[in-house]
């Protein structure tokens, strides 16, 4: 009676099917010419392109007349696009691993004697392959969407498959090469360029390629980018329930329960990449940092920052059924962040202003989508308004409601505050250029702005997070908050005080002395982060209690059990263990770092925070792969021991690559990291270097992000059940 | 009911208050705000050079000096029509990754007009040339950008990741 399970089936297994044979043929068809060959990836994306279009057309069609054979075909249009992006995917694989550089991609982003693994992650190495990456990401997601209503009519679905099909034709049209921009991945090479390649190589031109940017080759940037781009592009599927449920308008928070998983997902990879962007920061780019409010790097902070923020406030639209409105609103402005961001990286707006006029057609493109998406989610709010006003009204201050509302506030303003300082370049020039009548002024701001209004923020943010899960709905009485916060408070005092001495240690001993602001905000880090870490404890040990009565057998099955049984809960409070410790590690790291330029003969020492570096030895070379590392070895040994460790700080000089990069050293203790980046050898080997000592580096950069996955993880596997809030009126 | 909600909205419109007061103060921290120029705006710009400024431009061809024992980057900095020069000094940090003549750099610092000296206090490199080889703006950096293939249109600009890498003291 209902036909839907079978033909989805049937559309998946035909998917896997022409995959299969595909790119089998195509492998086979390489072997007789590789370069016609490339004309069906190249057709394909086109094709998916069609295929998006065909989607948006028949769910617009089906949606509106109720007709189910329109929407299958939807449907199907969906789950083709999706085949040929992954076709195109693989192609380009097989092409970036055979070199073949009469593509142009290829021949931009790789070399010969590039590594496998970097041959690979060469995909999202350049512009046009990290599209199509993009792409191939945006329509697993929309097929996975498919996929996972194939049981029963789930018209809801249904619309918001009719959104995303909206995103995959703006994508896919890029790929596809409509702008000019970004090309086809498969755009063959200019017959001119390649003979004059060709020429170089017979004059003895060492290799083919320009290559992969050395600072893309290393490990991280083969992790960093899927999970950015992952976070990114996963943004779209609550979005496109969000905006489906207003286009439905059956009012119900249904939404919110199928898109949890999606908003989940996506934090958790925003999450880890931008984690992950800074341990590749951190690692390779010699400077001792991991954040340095680079307009990049706000670019992908600011969705963050909302998906975070409206991943609490669904809990109060879930629970009271309130804050429909800004919830939409959250997660709409989320994906036009995300929109937003991809603008300012890809038409290069920001740091390269005078590549403007070249990526203007690119710039209009993103803008003029922006800026639709923007006027149509407004417009559409605006028709729901009645609907999506709430019943139910905020009764105290002291509750649940209000503290979710607080860090929903600070999660905004925080956003908006990056935001105008990332674009306040813009923003000066228009008001130097149209109220001043002074041309081409324009102001910059950088880290000072960000740091003197972020950590009190922050700071404000961390209390939250201890007070949020703990307080009652509603509102909260005495004894509601002497039973949860009492002992975590205490337990923070205890640790600042116990602080108190240790830094007015390290203030005083440091050249420049510690501003008393730093100390408090120091101290205050120390307080929250473990009332933070002493609530998540409490309410661990009240439930493991009350297991442990109930007959588990020891502790560890009574914490799974009560992991297991309440996934969602107990998954964020291991978000939030992490969140407690990603504080305590900046703290660390970036409170209390060490910097000392530092300039050594073959021979000489150096003292910095306990540890005697000594220059021991000659300059060294080193050949990697397609790589030679210019180095000097440096001896470490803790004061008054043997050496412990040799650091071998260097300037790799890639073959294809006219600069040299850093190749930082890095000697890591459970205290902190020694890290040494050198700048240069002279003709004598004296060696001029940047010394680093970072505390608790690792936290950040290593313990976090796993606490994060497995938070997020536990999160993830939660059983979702939908029951309508209260006072919904369904 | 109404007077909770007026609670709220003060507490917000508070709380909005401390927000924008944080964020100008914020702005107005040291070396938060910065005047940006191109080098031969700066050169023409009669006032207001002596504070924080921003350089926008390229490392000139033939001026980049490291010495090693005096730990110090010293090079001009000059406009994309190559008739405006300026000397740095860079003695923060290490020079950036991709740090190289020809190279687009942004410079922050402290101008001296007297001397035509920015004393810089950050330095940072826009995306490394070869990723924005064939755009017309930089292509003047005669293709050396691009390995001297400099015409091919199409999958230009390719701003990826590493959009500016950065030295921070």
């Amino acid at each position: 009676m209902n036909g839907r399970p079978r033909e989805t089936k049937f559309a998946f297994s035909a998917a896997f099917a022409f995959l299969g044979v595909s790119t089998l043929g195509f492998l086979l068809l390489s072997k007789a010419d590789e370069v016609a060959v490339t004309g069906f990836p190249r057709a394909a994306v086109y094709a998916a392109a069609g295929a998006s279009a065909w989607a948006c057309l028949a769910f617009a069609v089906g949606l509106r007349l109720r007709h189910e054979g329109w929407l299958r075909s939807a449907r199907r249009g969906i789950v083709v696009a999706w085949t040929l992006m992954l076709f195109t995917t693989i192609c380009l694989l097989i092409a970036l691993l055979s070199d073949w550089y009469h593509i142009e991609y290829v021949w931009r982003t790789s070399t010969p004697d590039q590594p496998v693994h970097y041959k690979l992650s060469a995909l999202w190495g350049g512009m046009s392959g990290s599209m199509l990456f993009w792409n191939a990401i945006l329509t697993s997601c929309a097929a996975l969407m498919v996929w996972r209503s194939r049981r029963e009519e789930d018209r809801l679905t249904d619309y918001a498959l009719g959104v995303m099909s909206v995103v995959m034709l703006f994508y896919a049209a890029l790929s596809a090469g409509i702008v000019p921009g970004i090309s086809n991945p498969f755009q063959l090479l200019n017959a001119d360029v390649l003979a004059r390649i060709e020429a170089d190589l017979a004059a003895g031109a060492s290799t083919r390629g320009l290559g992969m940017n050395p600072l893309l080759q290393t490990p991280l940037m083969m992790i960093h980018p899927p999970n950015l781009y992952g976070g990114f592009v996963i943004c779209t599927a609550p979005f496109a329930y969000a905006v489906g449920s207003m286009l439905q308008g059956s009012g119900s928070t249904l939404w919110l329960a199928r898109s949890r998983r999606w908003t989940i997902a996506a934090w958790l990879f925003l999450t880890l990449g931008n984690l992950l962007g800074g341990a590749w920061a951190y690692n390779e780019l010699g400077w001792g940092g991991y954040w340095g409010w680079d307009p990049v790097e706000n670019a992908a902070l600011l969705p963050w920052l909302m998906i975070t923020a409206f991943l609490h406030s669904v809990m109060i639209q879930e629970r009271r059924n309130m804050l429909k409105i800004w919830n939409i609103a959250l997660i709409s402005l989320t994906f036009l962040l995300v929109l937003f961001g991809t603008m300012l990286v890809r038409c290069g707006l920001l740091t390269s202003v005078h590549a403007f006029g070249e990526s203007s057609e690119l710039l209009a493109y993103f803008g003029s989508f922006l800026a639709l998406s923007t006027i149509a989610v407004v417009w559409l709010i605006a028709r729901r308004w009645r609907q999506l006003r709430s019943v139910n009204r905020f009764d105290s201050l002291l509750s649940k409601e209000a503290a979710f509302l607080f860090n929903n506030w600070i999660f905004v303003i925080s956003a908006a505050v990056v935001l105008a300082g990332t674009i306040f370049p813009i923003i000066s020039e228009a008001y130097y250029t149209y109220v001043r009548g002074i041309p081409d002024r324009k102001i910059a701001v950088s880290e000072p702005y960000y740091n003197a209004f972020i950590v009190p923020l922050g700071l404000i943010l961390l209390a939250l997070t201890g007070i949020g899960p703990m307080i009652s709905w509603k509102k909260a009485t005495g004894s509601n908050l002497r039973r949860n916060f009492l002992w975590p408070t205490a337990a923070g005092l205890v640790a600042a005080l116990a602080c108190v001495a240790p830094f007015a240690m390290i203030g005083s001993s440091s050249p420049d002395g510690f501003p008393l602001l730093k100390t408090i905000y120091s101290l205050l880090c120390v307080f929250a982060s473990v009332f933070v870490l002493g609530t998540v404890a409490l309410e661990y040990w009240k439930g493991v209690r009350i297991r442990l009565r109930r007959g588990s057998p020891n502790l560890f099955s009574a914490l799974f059990q009560l992991t297991n049984q309440n996934r969602r809960r107990y998954g964020g409070y291991i978000v939030h263990i992490g969140v407690a410790l990603f504080y305590i590690g900046a703290l660390g790291s970036n409170g209390f770092q060490l910097s000392e330029r530092v300039k050594l003969a073959p021979g000489e020492t150096y003292q910095i925070a306990g540890y005697q570096l000594k220059y021991a030895g000659e300059p060294f070379q080193k050949r990697g792969q397609n790589v030679v590392f210019h180095g000097v070895p440096i001896e470490v040994s803790k004061n008054g021991s043997g050496p412990i460790a040799e650091l071998e700080p260097s300037r790799g000089q890639y073959d294809a690559s006219e600069t040299a990069t850093y190749e930082a050293s890095t000697l890591r203790r459970l205290s902190g990291d020694l890290y040494i980046a050198l700048g240069g050898i002279n003709e004598e080997g004296k060696a001029d270097m940047q010394v680093y000592y970072n505390p608790l580096a690792w936290v950040v950069l290593w313990a976090v992000p796993v606490v994060m996955i497995i938070g997020g993880a536990v999160c993830l596997a939660e059983r979702i059940k939908y029951r309508p809030a209260k006072g919904a009126e369904e | 009911m109404e007077r909770k909600w007026i609670k709220f909205v003060l507490a917000g419109t508070l709380l909005t208050a401390a927000a924008v007061v944080l964020s100008v103060v914020a702005f107005n921290s040291p070396g938060a705000n910065l005047i940006r120029f191109t080098p031969d705006q700066l050169l023409a710009d009669q006032d207001g050079a002596s504070a924080g400024v921003q350089v926008d431009g390229w490392v000139a061809e033939g001026t980049e000096q490291y010495d090693i024992d005096r730990q110090e980057l010293r090079f001009q900095v000059r406009d994309a029509e190559r008739t405006a020069y300026i000397d740095v000094v860079y003695r923060e940090g290490l020079k950036p990754d991709s740090f190289k003549e020809g190279q687009g750099v942004v410079v922050s610092g402290h101008y001296n007009r007297a001397s035509n000296t920015i004393e810089a206090s950050k330095l940072m490199t826009k995306c490394p040339s070869k990723y924005e080889a064939a755009d017309g703006g930089y292509a003047e950096s005669e293709g050396a950008a691009d390995g001297g293939y400099a015409e091919s249109e199409g999958a230009a600009k390719q701003v990826e990741e590493p959009l500016s890498s950065e030295s921070s003291p």
